[in-house]
Parts: C-alpha cells; structure tokens; sequence
C-alpha cells in the first residue's frame, strides 16, 4: 500500500517503536544467555549446584501440578457445564482475577499456614492453589473452542452429560487442553517469591534459589551464579513456551 | 454404546453415575473458587488491621510503609504508563502498519515468550543494568527500567487482541474508501478497540504494582540509600526479618497490593466486557 508523503514522519514513529521493542526482546535475551554463558564457560568460579536445582524445580511444579490441574479442571467443569450462563459471567471475572493475583498474597499465604503447619512442602501446595484459577481459565478457553454442535449431537443420541464430557469436548480439545498445561508448567518453574519463603532450605527451585539468595535467607550467590540459573530458567521457559504454542490450535486470525 | 442404550434402567444408572461425577466437580470447583475468595478477603481484613496498627505506630515501621506506597505507587505508575506509548506504538506498526503477515507473527511469537519469562529473570536483567555502566545507576531510574521491560510485551499484546477483536470488515470498508493504512487505525480501528487497550493498560498497571521478585533482585546490587523502597519488596524483606512491627508490615503491605489488584482487574474486566458488548463485536 502507497503511502503519503504527509504519513512518513508517523509510520517512522511507530516503526521506531516496534525497533525498540523488538530489540529490548532480544537484548533481554542477549544479556541473560551471553552473561550466563560466558560464566559457564568462562573461569569464573560457578558455586551453584545447577544440577540439584534442576530436581528442585522439578518436584516443585509437579507437586503444584499435581494440585493445580485437578483443582483448575473441576473449576473449568463448574463454569462451563453447572454455572448458569448468569452465574458464569459473574465468576469469569473473578477467575481473571485470581488468575493474575500477585504471587506475594500466597507467599504470605505460605508462611502464615507455615507457623501453623511444620511441613516442608506448604510452598509447592500453595504454589498449586496459585495456579489452579490460571488452569481454569485456560481450560476454559480450550473448551470454548471444542464443537458445541457435535456435543448436542451425543446428548440427542443419548450420551450422559458425563460422557460427552469424556467422548467429546475432552478429546476435541486434547491439543489445546496439553498446551495449557505446558503453560501451566512453564508458570510453576517460573514462580520465586512462594517457593523462596519455603522454612526448608531443602525445598528450592531455580527461580526461587536467587530471591531466597538476595532476602539473605539461603546460600548466598555471586553473580556468575546468577546469570548461570537465570540463564537456564530463560532456555528452559522460551522452548516450553514455544512448543505449547505450537501445540496450540492455530488461532483464526 | 449402542448396548446400554437399549436398556433403559442402564441408562438410568449411566446417568446416575454421570451425575455424581458433575456434582463432585461442582463441589470441588466451588470450593477452591471459595477458598480463593477467602484467601483475597483475609489477605485485605488482616491487613486492614495490620495498616491501622503500622500507622499508629508512628515510628521506623510506619515511616518505612508510607514510603513504600508512595514508591510503589510513582514507580509502577511511571514504569506502566512509560511503556504504554512504545506498547501500543510498537503493536499498531507491527499488526496493522507493517503488511507482511509472517514478520507479524514472528514478532508477536518472541513477544509472546517475552511475556512469558519469569518475573525473576526480569530481576536479573535489571541487575545487568545496574552493574553495567561505571557509576550506580539511581534506583528510580533502575526500578522503572526494570519493570517496563515487564510492562511492554503485556501493553503490545493487549493491544494486539484488542484490535483483533476489531472486524476485518472495517478494515476493508477503509481501505475500499481510499484511506491508508495510518488513517484506517486512526480514524476506525484505535476507536473500537480504546476500552479493551484500556483495560490491557490496567491489568499491567496491577502486574507492576504487584511485581515482587524484581525487586528484590535489583535490591541486591542497589546501595540502600539509593534503592527506592516498594510495598512488595518491603512485605518480602519484612516476612524475613520477623517479629510484631515486621510481620504488621508485611500484612498492611500485601493487603495494599491485594486492594490495588483487586481494583485494577475488576475495572478492567469491566471495560473489555463492556468492550466485547459492542453491537459488532
């Protein structure tokens, strides 16, 4: 499309916007994979058991999987098969609310339940319930997109509500249903402030090991230490992130 | 199926069964958004309690919670409303200006894991930034940097889905009119899609005002004359330390950040509703 001449100034302006941002992305990048790599590689002394917080990470978010995706399929069954369409535009909101809800509440969460209760995995529950409303709300939308066409169809025939639940609207949108819970990990890996509140020093995640080292409540890190985890953390969420994207249902756009 | 079908007591029973899977759902399903309800509800009446106690006090304790909330509150205002220029700017050019489909979900893709990195990394790239240059870099100036790194994927994408929701149709109304493509962004799309950037921009505002690890990073490499205090790093570093006036702190913090998010979400769902009711959406 021609553009004229009184449009240079302005579209120079707005491409002068989307050069910036795309080079903040990759500077981000930039920094964290060229600082961490020069440190892994480089003769600095790298003290950080990488391979352990690694594990940590691990059983961490499948613990907080393990609660978050029973709990945020109930609440996505709840909305779109029990609720009333009244009663569920009332709570999508509020679904969007604790979707998004700042981690620091459940970090107080978790150490408020912790004075009470002396178990070393309070942080990987709660960290559960802070991702079960996100669960929810992707699931919600991965089930906005199954046939509602086809679901009717099994009623007519018969088909309990259950089993159009089981025969139809799950493995219609089994694709979108894996990709949201690759979401849903690449959240959990992501988390700090929760997991770094942990009363063990046991209990640590890669995200979590560099808050916790900068609040002075566990080993302290150096820098290359830092960037070393950090870089990892980036590696591990852009690829994860990228295949549940793919995995994704193309949007119609 | 089509055995069980024929039988009209097995049928029943199916359903029976089905029904009691539904309402076990339904249990489970309404009491976590209960118990969710009830987190927000006593994060803010505990901490109502523990605002009036903080600020009675009139010492270290209130001084340091008065000034975290003005620092919390210019920086996340600062950082948000900085990046809502580049955000939007950046998000018009790339989807609407630019015409070359695949660049466009090229750049939206890496936009999309940039949203998506932890917030801790976020952090860490602030304490690059701090650690880079040969003079300290002011811890205002550090803090918004930091977190509009955070702010400008969200604004972009916001932008994004609020003009997709705008219908292809308009588009080629104005083209078809001979308006060019700034003209058609300016005159139709911006117009329809202002409430659902709106309501992007709000949600981002909570994100910044609620962003906790970030902080806490740059904390590490900033001289404590020069950082500027925030609501959650304070709430973090008061949990650590512990006793009464620390743990009243921590509490009046969080409730602060609830209430602001609480605030924030709701007035923007309440936009993109609204948004999403236009009669041609």
């Amino acid at each position: 499309m021609s553009s004229r001449r009184s449009e240079i100034l302005p579209t120079a302006v707005l491409a002068g916007c989307a050069a910036l941002a795309v080079g903040l992305a990759v500077a981000v990048v930039a920094v964290v994979a060229g600082e961490s790599i020069g440190f892994a590689f480089g003769d600095h002394h790298v003290s950080v058991d990488v391979w352990a917080l690694c594990r940590g990470t691990l059983t961490v978010s499948f613990l907080a999987l393990a609660v978050a995706l029973p709990l945020g399929l109930t609440m996505a069954v709840t909305l779109r098969e029990l609720a009333s369409p009244a009663l569920r535009l009332a709570i999508r909101p509020w679904l969007a609310l604790f979707a998004t809800m700042p981690p620091i509440v459940f970090a107080y969460l978790a150490i408020t339940v912790q004075r009470g209760v002396r178990w070393s995995q309070i942080p990987a529950l709660t960290l559960g319930l802070l991702l079960a409303p996100f669960v929810a709300r992707v699931f919600d939308t991965a089930l906005r997109n199954a046939p509602e066409g086809m679901r009717d169809a099994a009623l007519a025939l018969g088909a309990t509500r259950l089993e159009a639940w089981l025969h139809i609207l799950l493995p219609a949108s089994a694709r979108a249903m894996a990709s949201a819970v690759l979401l849903t990990f690449v959240r959990a890996i992501g988390e700090s402030v929760v997991v770094a509140v942990a009363a063990s020093t046991e209990v640590t995640t890669l995200a979590a090991e560099p808050v916790r080292a900068a609040l002075g409540r566990g080993p302290p890190l150096s820098h290359p230490d830092i960037f070393v985890v950090g870089g990892v953390l980036v590696a591990a969420t852009v690829v994860l992130h990228r295949l549940a994207m793919r995995l994704y249902p193309r949007e119609r756009t | 199926m089509s055995d069980a079908l024929s039988s009209t007591a097995a049928r029943g029973q199916r359903r029976r069964l089905g029904n009691i899977v539904l309402a076990a759902c339904g249990a489970v399903g309404g009491a976590t958004l209960l118990a969710l309800l009830a987190v927000v509800i006593w994060a803010i009446g505990q901490g109502l309690a523990d605002i009036g106690g903080t600020l009675a006090r009139r010492d270290d304790a209130s001084d340091a919670f008065i000034a975290a909330f003005t620092g919390s509150i210019v920086i996340s205002l600062v950082a948000t409303f900085g990046s809502v220029a580049i955000g939007i700017g950046a998000a018009i050019y790339v989807s609407e200006a630019m015409n070359r489909p695949r660049l466009t979900r090229l750049i939206f893709g890496a936009v999309q894991s940039w949203a998506s990195l932890p917030s801790v990394v976020f952090g860490i790239v602030g304490m690059r930034l701090v650690t880079s240059g040969l003079q300290q870099v002011p811890g205002f100036l550090a803090a918004t940097l930091t977190l509009s790194i955070l702010a400008i994927p969200r604004i972009m994408l916001a932008t994004r889905d609020a003009m997709l929701q705008v219908p292809d149709a308009m588009r080629a109304a104005s083209y078809a009119l001979g308006a060019t493509r700034l003209q058609t962004v300016r005159d139709h799309i911006l117009p329809l899609a202002i409430r659902g950037i709106a309501g992007g921009v709000l949600t981002t505002l909570a994100r910044t005002f609620g962003a906790t690890a970030p902080l806490v990073m740059l904390g590490l490499v900033m001289n404590s004359e020069d950082a500027w205090p925030t609501l959650p790093a304070a709430a973090m570093e008061a949990v650590v330390t512990g006793g009464k006036s620390s743990a009243e702190l921590a509490g009046a913090a969080v409730a602060v950040v609830v209430m602001v998010h609480v605030a924030a979400t709701l007035w923007a769902g309440g936009l993109q509703r609204r948004f999403q009711r236009e009669p041609w959406a």
